[in-house]
């Protein structure tokens, strides 16, 4: 059965296959309809709409028992506005009765015609949520078997190896599996935000240092052979402290540094600067130069908004690392300035109030 | 000598490959934006193998010229610049210039119904999460399906125009067959082949897929 049966305020039937029409949230199917549709009658009514609607789309015809079928088209699915008595009238005395008991079911053809183009627009929108939903999803699934890839693949490497291996090799390859099965946890994270975001609204429940954060949040991306180095530095002698809440925290550094990462010129930098921002306030930022790219802007940070379609993602890793920066009351910002027509540098930017004494 | 004779089918040829000749024999290509890593391990285990992050008008020759056994293909950021359907795209491509290629659709998204094809084209799936020694397995069963007699004769024809199961093929199968047990019979069934091919440059392809042919099945009329 149609989706869209559930979106009309008037009766309403599904063509395809017909039966007794689904009630309007607005208007009902009246009860003498119910001894009407055991005639067959109205069955054969529905079979015969969709002819009349192929010849006149959306042009109402009269049913057997004085009330009116409107036929229309949405997407793929064909249905029918039905039990209505319109105005102007299709004529006849049974409709003329059927007016004076049932003036619930009047309703103007102009209305009508409303109501179809808003079923239309729900039944396309609901489409496109689920369409929408169901690539974010795909590409979150995606990201992660990517990672289990790397985690299987090296764990047959150092069992088939066994002790052949070098120790050199067995620690790359650990490595290897290590840092992959932190880069699913964070995906893990990002997606049970993503499903409840409840966890983004907890208050602060300890005091962390921002730097120590990012820091280890970065040693996970190094890796040798490495086309892109991460930098992170701070104004010297500062190590400020903030309230965090340290389940979700880790997240902005995560998404910054990943992104920051997975849109990097070849052989570029990216750097990572901790700084006081006022006297109770510390900054971080984390830039990167990108080749080929737009000009970013807050944009970015909304949900399904991919910075480039030529790399892998979901589109969620910056919208849910804004909600933990929101909870953490701040918010990320994004500035690019073109260094030349082709390049450009992205910084990232936090701010965190410091806990007082740090 | 009884004058009914049997049509000769390609189905009467045996054709035994050890594991070691067709590892010596076959060439892998992947196609994929990022080099996987089970590269390194399939040259470990003597598999031959080139690597192509994308293909494009640029350097699609490398592709046509060299005779690649089975490609594992990517979806995703690969083809972009010859179609608009990503590996879908080169699956197209590939199926049309070299049908005896046999391609394993090497991705793990759930594509859109529009890209379902990609699927549906391929000869397998490998996914990219699977592991070394499943991956090994399933690549070693697409060479097997690739030095098939049975497939390199379907590419053959796919590659000349011809239907499958008409009096041409049915023909074709019969000289090829009594052709590999003389020189005098092979150059018969090649002088009919290359009339019937012509000069069409297109279908030049299924010349090469007949030396193919005979250097597997290792008849005299090679």
């Amino acid at each position: 059965m149609s989706i869209a049966l559930d979106f009309s305020p008037l009766p309403i039937v599904d063509l395809r296959s017909p039966s007794f029409p689904v009630e309007g949230f607005n208007v009902t199917v009246p009860a003498v309809c119910a001894k009407h549709y055991e005639t067959g009658e109205c069955l054969r009514h529905y079979q015969i709409l969709p002819v009349e609607a192929a010849m006149n789309p959306e042009v109402p015809v009269l049913c057997p028992f004085g009330f009116t079928s409107i036929p229309f088209k949405v997407g793929p699915e064909l249905l029918a506005i039905t039990a209505v008595i319109p105005y102007p009238r299709m004529g006849g005395g049974q409709e003329r009765q059927n007016a004076k008991r049932f003036a619930e079911n009047k309703v103007s053809l102009l209305s009508a015609q409303r109501i179809i183009y808003g079923v239309k627009k729900a039944f396309t929108k609901l489409n496109e949520i689920a369409d929408a939903t169901v690539q974010r999803h795909s590409a979150a699934l995606h990201e992660i078997r990517k990672l289990n890839a790397k985690i299987k693949q090296n764990a047959e490497r150092l069992q088939q190896g066994g002790s052949n291996l070098r120790a050199a090799e067995v620690a790359e390859k650990t490595l290897a599996i290590f840092q992959a099965s932190e880069l699913m946890s964070k995906q893990f994270e990002v997606m049970e935000i993503l499903a409840n975001q409840n966890l983004a609204k907890l208050p602060p429940n300890t005091t962390i240092e921002p730097y120590k954060i990012f820091h280890k949040c970065m040693k996970v991306y190094e890796d040798t052979g490495a086309k892109t180095r991460v930098k992170l530095s701070a104004t010297p002698g500062y190590y400020p402290r903030i309230q965090a809440f340290d389940k979700t925290f880790p997240i902005i550094a995560t998404v910054l540094i990943q992104n920051a990462k997975k849109y990097a010129a070849l052989s570029s930098e990216i750097t990572i600067f901790v700084e006081p921002a006022g006297d109770q306030n510390c900054k971080v930022s984390v830039s990167n130069i990108s080749e080929g790219q737009q000009l970013l802007d807050d944009s970015v940070m909304e949900r399904g908004v991919r910075m480039s379609t030529d790399t892998d993602g979901s589109g969620n890793g910056l919208f849910v690392a804004q909600l933990v920066a929101k909870q953490h009351g701040t918010r990320i910002g994004v500035r690019s300035e073109l260094i030349n027509h082709l390049t450009v540098r992205n910084t990232f930017e936090v701010v965190f109030a410091t806990v007082p004494g740090h | 000598m009884s004058w009914f004779s049997v049509p000769k089918k390609i189905s009467d040829l045996k054709v035994a490959l050890s594991r070691d000749e067709m590892l010596r024999v076959s060439r892998i290509l992947i196609i994929d934006d990022e080099r996987p890593d089970l590269i390194d391990d399939l040259k470990k285990a003597r598999f031959f193998v080139d690597h192509l992050e994308d293909i494009t008008p640029e350097n699609i020759h490398e592709l046509e010229r060299t005779e690649y056994d089975v490609v594992i293909l990517d979806f995703g950021n690969v083809g972009s610049k010859m179609g608009p359907d990503q590996g879908l795209t080169l699956m197209k491509h590939i199926k049309r210039i070299r049908p005896s290629v046999v391609v394993l659709a090497y991705t793990s998204k759930a594509l859109e119904t529009q890209h379902a094809e990609f699927f549906r084209l391929a000869d397998g799936v490998l996914p990219k999460d699977a592991g070394i020694v499943d991956s090994t397995e399933r690549i070693e069963e697409a060479l097997k399906k690739a030095h098939s007699v049975e497939n390199l004769w379907r590419g053959m024809l796919a590659s000349a125009g011809i239907e499958p199961g008409s009096k041409q093929d049915n023909d074709w199968q019969d000289l090829f067959v009594r052709g590999l047990s003389s020189n005098r019979k092979m150059a018969k069934f090649k002088g009919f082949f290359e009339s019937d091919i012509g000069k069409d440059i297109s279908k030049q392809a299924a010349l090469a897929i007949i030396g193919k042919l005979i250097t597997l099945v290792g008849g005299s009329g090679a």
